[in-house]
């Protein structure tokens, strides 16, 4: 039994509290019996209880405000929409910038050798050989030169000490 | 009495930096055998003129095998020959193992032989020895050899040992240009 058929009126008459003729007619029955005795608090009680069960009926304006609420609450929220997904998105897109970027900046020259470095090293020290070469060159003739004047030297006084000799004791 | 002890102070200061520079100049000004070392370097100078004419007629094997006899030959030490012997030495050696580089094909050597033969001509006194471009070369030629043999940290301290020669020689060039 729903509450429109509770408080819907039966044929015939009220048929009890919840009608609201049925208070007039019990007062007009206590006049009749010579309006001795009070009812009033048998009747708040009555009033409260037919207040208590009866059921609010809703509009359908208000039915429909009551379900967008309900709709709002109980559909999920878009994950574009959701609270992690503002902070890890704004992070995302920086990493993959500074990503790009790196990858961009320090990309490695495909044509150059990775060892270019290390590569370029050995040229350059083969160009200062090339530079620094012939004076050291030089260099250790005029030393090997002077060993050699030297050398000659000690030869010569060697060969004329031994020349005297020999030329001192021949006969 | 004060002016005394610095004098004796200086004196000391002043005879002891004398000997060390005798000493660090003993082996280039006085080799024990002046006459072997005139020999040595008639020897390198001649064959070098051989090895220009052979590598201009384009006989990069008969300069090799001419510089392995070269280096088989025996040195004279640094005592003996002085610095000059071992920068002779440095210059042959330079010169083989950077025709060696260059030519990897001819009478094909492995990259620790290569390595081996640098660590021989080097010898445990290059440091020692006053800086000059043979040295150098042959440092620098190590790291080379390194490098074939991807040990780039080695070869990078190679490189950087070379280069530090080289920036003392052309410092000096600098110091003594007119």
């Amino acid at each position: 039994m729903t509450g429109n058929e509770r408080e819907r009126p039966h044929a015939g008459g009220p048929a009890g509290p919840a009608h609201p003729e049925w208070e007039a007619e019990l007062r007009a029955g206590l006049e009749a019996d010579g309006g001795s005795g009070s009812v009033e608090p048998e009747l708040a009680i009555a009033r409260l209880l037919v207040h208590a069960h009866r059921l609010e009926s809703l509009g359908d304006e208000s039915a429909s405000r009551i379900w967008t609420d309900i709709d709002r609450v109980l559909r999920p929220v878009p994950w574009w929409k959701r609270r992690w997904f503002t902070v890890a998105a704004p992070a995302g897109v920086a990493a993959v910038m500074a990503a790009v970027l790196i990858v961009v900046i320090a990309r490695p020259d495909p044509k150059r050798d990775p060892r270019g470095d290390v590569a370029s090293s050995a040229d350059l020290l083969e160009q200062q050989f090339d530079l620094l070469a012939p004076k050291a060159r030089a260099e250790v003739s005029r030393t090997v030169d002077a060993g050699r004047g030297q050398l000659r030297g000690e030869l010569i006084a060697m060969a004329m000490a031994e020349g005297g000799r020999t030329h001192g004791g021949a006969p | 009495m004060k002016g005394r002890v610095l004098s004796v102070a200086c004196g000391f200061l002043l005879g002891a930096l004398t000997m060390l520079v005798g000493l660090a100049q003993a082996g280039r000004l006085a080799p024990s055998r002046p006459d072997a070392l005139v020999a040595l370097a008639q020897t390198v100078e001649v064959e070098h003129r051989r090895i220009d004419l052979l590598l201009e007629r384009g006989d990069v094997a008969g300069a090799i095998g001419l510089l392995e006899q070269l280096r088989k030959q025996p040195w004279l030490s640094r005592e003996e020959g002085g610095d000059v012997a071992v920068e002779l030495r440095h210059d042959v050696y330079g010169r083989l193992v950077r025709l060696r580089l260059d030519y990897p094909d001819i009478d094909p050597r492995k990259d620790d032989e290569l390595l081996q033969i640098v660590a021989e001509g080097l010898g445990d006194e290059y440091r020692d020895i006053d800086t000059n471009p043979f040295t150098a070369r042959l440092v620098a030629l190590r790291g080379e050899i390194f490098e074939t043999l991807d040990r780039d940290d080695d070869a990078l301290g190679a490189y950087e040992e070379a280069l530090d020669m080289n920036r003392t020689l052309l410092e000096r060039e600098l110091g003594s240009g007119p």
